[in-house]
């Protein structure tokens, strides 16, 4: 089909992902540009560590590590129909530099020390929690997607252990270890969020 | 749900033939465009990454791997127009309303025709279409001539 011809396949089967969130056209292809290259800051090999440190494959027990093509899926699958978010971990000045389209921006630093964090607890009710007698309940929570920087960032492993220590239910969380780094070394879309 | 959307058309592809860098913008005139508000959204979003494209276009020089970036989001803007049921002309009209509005500088010469004159019927519909699906048939058939020579030896 000439009209959507392209060089640089996702995979065979999927050229590109698009769908429409009822407020969003959302749109990932891979970079079509032979030429294209990883961004400076993402071809840094050496940081310091702390705090930057490899990274574990597992966030946590029961948490399932995904790849570039399970994050698309979970776009399409529960991003695009309100059923889950796709959260980039990272403070909010990285967000606003470029995430991941479809991309919900909850910082880590949301999720930290969650028996005396009054900011989590609007976080937590939209992401379906209900609190009673200072517990938390997950009857029916959001499917969640979480990254940060790439295998070398902990930003959004330490979201996830937070995560889980109130209780939300390691089976509706994901972890993309490879995060930015990852999405970009294969050109995958990268965008700018409105009013950055 | 579909309804009528107001598009105003800065300026007609008449006019652009013979201004090869855009100033000024000449007299508005309107149209009206049916589209949902998805498709509206769609078109837009591709609309908008031309305008990016042809930006870089625009500053950095014109490139072969540039002009296959813009191409690619223009098929995939004509797509998502045609999906929405506008002809030619209509997207034509909605392409033009947003680049006369949003460009400014050189016209890349992606955009140019052989005459030397902005070929916005090319640009959008032409050949950057229906060369690349000759290019990919004969491809396919050097392929075929490749095996088939392999085959015999």
């Amino acid at each position: 089909m000439p009209v959507q011809a392209q060089d640089v396949l996702i995979t065979p089967e999927l050229p590109f992902l698009e769908f429409d969130t009822g407020s969003e056209f959302v749109f990932i292809e891979r970079n079509q540009d032979p030429e294209a290259r990883i961004p400076d800051f993402f071809s840094q090999t050496s940081r310091q560590c702390p705090p930057f440190c490899v990274q574990p494959m597992s966030a946590g027990e029961g948490v399932e590590t995904v790849g570039e093509l399970e994050v698309l899926a979970f776009l399409e699958e529960h991003v695009a129909k309100g059923t889950g978010v796709l959260i980039d971990a990272r403070l909010r000045e990285w967000y606003d530099r470029g995430t991941i389209p479809g991309a919900m921006s909850l910082s880590f630093t949301t999720f930290e020390n969650p028996d005396s964090n009054p900011f989590l607890v609007p976080v937590l009710q939209l992401l379906g929690g209900e609190q009673a007698n200072g517990a938390w309940t997950f009857d029916d929570p959001l499917e969640l997607t979480m990254f940060c920087n790439g295998p070398w960032c902990g930003q959004s492993h330490r979201a996830i252990e937070n995560l889980l220590s109130v209780g939300y239910p390691p089976e509706k969380i994901r972890y993309y270890r490879g995060g930015m780094q990852g999405w970009l070394s294969v050109g995958l879309t990268v965008v700018t969020p409105a009013g950055s | 749900m579909r309804y009528t959307i107001s598009k105003t058309i800065a300026v007609s592809a008449a006019c652009l033939a013979l201004q090869p860098v855009m100033t000024t913008q000449p007299a508005a005139q309107s149209t009206q465009i049916e589209a949902s508000d998805a498709e509206k959204r769609k078109l837009d979003y591709f609309a908008s990454k031309i305008i990016d494209d042809l930006a870089v276009l625009s500053t950095e020089g014109d490139t072969d791997s540039g002009n296959s970036v813009v191409q690619g989001h223009v098929r995939h803007f004509v797509g998502a127009a045609r999906e929405a049921d506008l002809n030619d002309a209509e997207i034509t009209r909605y392409f033009l309303d947003i680049f006369t509005t949003q460009h400014s500088g050189r016209i890349p010469a992606v955009m140019v025709g052989s005459n030397g004159s902005m070929d916005i019927d090319n640009f959008l519909f032409g050949d950057a279409a229906v060369n690349r699906e000759t290019d990919d048939a004969a491809d396919y058939v050097d392929s075929l001539r490749l095996n088939e020579s392999g085959a015999s030896n």
